[in-house]
């Protein structure tokens, strides 16, 4: 047999000491594991003070707050027994766990935000985008493009969710979608009628198409899948995707839903609002929000026929409206040269700019980023939704006249439909850097968007659902808990009224007269009524509380010259 | 001018080659979706509705018997062991895995009226009959040992034995008939003779943990307690009308469980029996036989209406009803010892098993199956308040005769509601409902 030979390298072979006598070793014995006493020296501080490598790392109060849902105002001392106290403590120990490790996960997001900074005083708004294109890397400067399209323009677009494709719609009917950043064509077509608006479906396999007086619905090969003549003259559409909801605005002022997993027309009701050609929906409840010529703002859902809110939101007529991916920014620009922003949450106008005149279509990016069109030109504003904006971001003039304007979401892009065709434009620190792939996926293959779209319509919610506060769902009924307990106590308290019996003692002949009896009878009866009646009204005041208090409170508010037209009780 | 766009390597987020999983790239730091709460409403939904589609209880028949099984019990030890009485004397044991008889007995001639098994080391099986025979056998392992026909031991009796049950940690048994009698194996008289009166006792139980105690209902409609290191029996009440049978919890060993004549099972606490802790409503019949889980927290009841009903421990309406075609009434009700079966003997000679948990996948799954089943049990219990979910979770299909004689059982419970209110409204006196299924109010001491 051949035995092998093993040679260590110079390197793998460590100090070698020389032999060691019995005593050295015993020495080295009790040298080993010095017993500890008490009390024990912690290993872990130590490690802590001279460590340059803490176990764990600091997080900042900022990122545990924004992942705190509401478990800090969460008080275990509130239990009534014991036990309850301390699983409540456990359970508040978990998710303050939960907190702290999803705030430290925060540093796995690999990708960091775009930014536009310049020097010497230089102000951002004189940088054009082929400075821009110079000066980033090869393939974000294929992101800025133009497409000249003058017969068929203005143009309206829509972008896909994971922002990988972009539809275009000409209004003399020329209609095409292409993945934007590898510039494939899917189709390319021209319908030989107006184009008025263009939406994807829940994939870039199918698209809305509103034409001259019908919705059509187009699929990637640009085959014509369906024709609705309900949706009758729509100017705007929008796509509830967790609802699978086709919202069309119509030029007769109605409203419809469609909803494209099973075919039907689920709600169409007329707003009696005029023609609805500014309309968006918030992403964060799916209303639909709706500008009309007055000024005024309308929330609607499917559930109801009138508008859940109206605010006046201009002096003049409303030109674009837009909300943020939260929910919780609306931004509004209107004929009377102002450009609004909201808290779409209290319906309170937060900032208002002036701007120009001529301002149009509004949008918003992921990071809040703001842009208006105003005739030809785009500007772009950082921060508006903080108030500190004074100059515009980014200005950028194009050839024709802006019809829509639509932020790519996951990119620092903005799309611009005019005229004159297509622009798109870079627009630095506009987009969220980094992609959540189980929400939207840009690197989408097809056989996970098969999949996606066989959970995504398992997990359609119903459109009944839609309402301002898509979390109701979860909370406690209270409301109609305290009617049924108000419902209870009433029919405690109730009691029949027991008749009063009274028989007026019989006299003789002559004695009293028959008109005497009756109304002896009558008085005896009123009296024991009345007494009873006072019972019932004590006792009710124990049960209920007095009215009265409350009635008081109304009556001691300050005085408005208009209370002596109130009713008095 | 120092600018930076958003540049992403496609790479990072593309599997490398076809056989790799795709990379699942999260941002910790995003919003949080604002459906969430409606999602997962629409989740729960969907898991309730998949629940019930695939509730398929019925898992085999064991068929066999030449008349209505009356019995039905399991091996102490081996949890595969069930035996199954019927109504000709013949006992059968079966392999409950394998679903087949392992042995065939005929222990009595008439009726066999009980079975037990030590539980000591589970190899003596005792077994009374209408015959007025007490019968010790050998436990069948394989079925094919020599002389299982033959009984180890017989006595002859002096009373008719309707029921038998042995002493925890022991292979000492008591009997019940017209008396109750304590014995221990190979003697030929018992050790003690508790005599309860003129009534037939038909069912006594010794409790699985305290060796000296027992429960025991008799004809005269009364339950009692009885203690062997005392001479007369513990506590004694009586109900309005007639308990079948009874059955320790194994876990909470002071709590019990009677199957009544009046439609409804009852569960006891034996500190406090001037009323019972639980009443169990939904049958629409006599309920016959009754058996808790081996967790203790679920009991499962036969019925003359054909039917088998599983409750919680705690709850006053079935979670569950299990019926088919052909069974008729169902003269006994046994858990099995993985508390994943259920099983019913019925009058027309056949014992059926049923899963515990109707929608449950037997067998193994894989973790991803395991965690999405779990996921979805989690968000049903989530929302199982919400009405549509409730509505479509707690919906069953049952018989016309016992969908019927429930509405007309829920009419006159409302009205019996309905006139309570009314007297407590006037100030009149009302008895509560669950106070009323008790004769004797105290307890006789």
């Amino acid at each position: 047999m051949k035995t092998e030979v093993i040679s260590f390298k110079a390197e793998d072979a460590g100090d070698v000491k020389s032999v060691m006598s019995l005593g050295e070793r015993k020495h080295l014995k009790t040298e080993q594991k010095p017993i500890q006493t008490f009390p024990f020296k912690s290993k872990h501080k130590k490690k802590e003070e001279g460590d340059r490598y803490p176990k764990e790392l600091p997080i900042s109060d900022a990122a545990v707050k924004r992942h705190d849902a509401g478990i800090k105002d969460f008080d275990p001392e509130q239990m009534r027994t014991q036990l309850a106290k301390k699983r409540a403590e456990k359970t508040k120990r978990k998710y303050e766990d939960r907190v702290t490790a999803t705030a430290r996960a925060e540093i796995l997001n690999e990708e960091t935000s775009g930014f536009l900074e310049t020097e010497n005083g230089n102000l951002t708004r004189n940088v054009t985008q082929r400075e821009i294109v110079e000066s980033v890397d090869l393939a974000s400067a294929t992101k800025h493009f133009d497409l000249h399209l003058e017969q068929f323009g203005p143009y309206h677009i829509d972008y896909t969710d994971n922002g990988r494709h972009l539809l275009l719609g000409g209004k003399r009917g020329h209609i095409a979608a292409f993945d934007w950043q590898t510039k494939k064509l899917h189709t390319e077509n021209n319908v030989m009628e107006a184009v008025r608006d263009v939406k994807f479906l829940h994939t870039e396999n199918m698209f809305a198409v509103s034409q001259k007086n019908y919705l059509y619905i187009y699929d990637n090969v640009g085959t014509e899948l369906h024709c609705l003549k309900n949706f009758n003259q729509v100017l705007q559409l929008e796509f509830l995707p967790k609802h699978f909801l086709l919202v069309g605005s119509g030029r007769n002022s109605w409203l419809h839903y469609l909803d494209v997993s099973i075919g039907q027309i689920v709600v169409e009701f007329p707003t009696k609002q005029g023609a609805l050609d500014v309309m968006c929906q918030n992403p964060a409840n799916a209303i639909i929000h709706t500008g009309h010529s007055d000024g005024t703002v309308s929330l609607w859902s499917p559930s109801s026929k009138e508008p859940l809110v109206r605010m006046l939101a201009h002096t003049g007529v409303l030109k674009g409206i837009a909300v943020d991916q939260s929910g919780t920014y609306m931004a509004t620009t209107g004929l009377d040269r102002k450009c609004r922003i909201w808290d779409v949450r209290m319906y309170r106008q937060l900032h208002a700019y002036t701007i120009s005149p001529l301002l149009g279509r509004v949008a918003i990016s992921d990071q809040k980023v703001i842009a208006c069109a105003v005739g030809n030109t785009v500007q772009t504003f950082k921060d508006m939704h903080l108030g500190v904006c004074s100059e515009p971001y980014l200005v950028h003039r194009c050839s024709g006249v802006i019809s829509d304007l639509k932020f790519v979401p996951f990119e620092d892009v903005l799309g611009v439909g005019h005229a004159n065709g297509f622009t798109s434009l870079i627009i630095p620190g506009s987009g969220e850097a980094n992609v959540d792939l189980i929400r939207a996926n840009p690197y989408e293959t097809k056989k996970q968007r098969k999949e996606r779209e066989v959970k995504q319509l398992l997990e359609k919610i119903p459109h009944d659902m839609i309402c301002l506060d898509p979390d109701e769902i979860a909370r406690v009924d209270t409301e109609s808990l305290e009617k049924a307990e108000e419902e209870r106590k009433k029919s405690l308290l109730h009691v029949n009224k027991p008749a009063i019996k009274f028989t007026p003692r019989h006299k003789m002949k002559g004695k009293g007269s028959a008109l005497n009896k009756a109304r002896r009878k009558e008085i005896v009866t009123q009296l024991r009524r009345t007494e009873r009646n006072e019972e019932v009204k004590a006792a009710e005041k124990e049960f209920f509380g007095s009215g009265d208090a409350k009635r008081a409170r109304e009556d001691d508010g300050p005085k408005h010259v208009l209370d002596r037209f109130k009713i008095k009780r | 001018m120092k600018v930076k766009v958003i540049s992403r390597n496609p790479d990072d987020y593309q599997r490398e080659t076809k056989a790799d999983l795709h990379k699942l790239v999260r941002n910790y730091n995003s919003e949080r979706d604002a459906f969430q709460a409606q999602t997962e409403y629409v989740r729960a939904l969907n898991a309730t509705k998949l629940e019930r589609v695939f509730a398929k209880p019925f898992v085999a028949s064991l068929d066999g018997h030449n008349d209505g099984v009356s019995i039905l019990s399991k091996h102490p030890f081996r949890s595969s062991t069930i035996f199954s009485g019927a109504r000709d004397g013949q006992i059968k044991v079966w392999n409950l895995p394998r679903r087949e008889c392992i042995s065939t007995i005929q222990t009595h001639r008439g009726l066999v009226n009980g079975l037990s098994v030590d539980n000591v080391d589970g190899e003596q099986m005792v077994t009374v009959g209408s015959d007025s025979q007490l019968k010790m056998w050998k436990v069948p392992v394989t079925g094919k040992e020599a002389n299982l026909d033959e009984p180890m031991h017989s006595i002859p009796l002096n009373e008719v034995a309707h029921s038998i049950s042995h002493v925890a940690n022991s292979t000492d048994f008591v009997t019940s008939g017209d008396t109750v009698n304590v014995w221990k194996p190979w003697r030929d008289s018992p050790i003690r003779t508790y005599n309860l009166g003129v009534n037939t006792i038909h069912c006594v139980r010794a409790n699985p943990i305290e060796e000296a105690v027992m429960v025991g209902v008799t004809t005269d409609r009364s339950i009692f307690l009885l203690d062997t290191r005392q001479k007369s029996p513990l506590k004694k009440v009586t109900m309005k009308l007639r308990p079948n049978m009874v059955i320790w919890n194994p876990m909470e060993a002071f709590v019990f469980a009677v199957a009544n004549d009046d439609y409804n099972a009852y569960s006891f606490d034996m500190r406090n029996l001037v009323n019972p802790r639980r009443i169990h409503y939904g049958h629409t019949m006599a309920v016959v036989d009754i058996d808790y889980s081996p967790t203790g927290r679920e009991l499962c009841t036969g019925s003359f209406d054909r039917s088998v009903r599983i409750y919680g421990v705690d709850s006053a309406t079935s979670r569950e009803v299990y019926h088919t075609k052909r069974m008729q009434q169902v003269l006994s009700v046994l858990w099995s010892a993985d508390s994943k079966f259920v099983l019913s003997g019925s009058n027309e000679m056949n014992v059926r098993v049923w899963k515990a948990h109707a929608a449950e996948k037997l067998g193994p799954m894989t973790k991803r199956e395991e965690s999405a089943l779990q996921y979805s049990e989690k968000l049903r219990e989530q929302f199982k308040e919400h009405p549509e979910i409730r509505r479509i979770q707690r919906h069953r299909h049952v018989p016309g005769s016992i969908y019927n004689q429930t509405k007309e059982l829920r009419t006159i419970r409302e009205a019996k509601e309905k006139k309570a209110e009314r007297r407590i409204k006037y100030n009149k006196e009302a008895v509560p409902e669950r106070d009323t299924h008790m004769v004797a109010t105290k307890e006789e001491e």
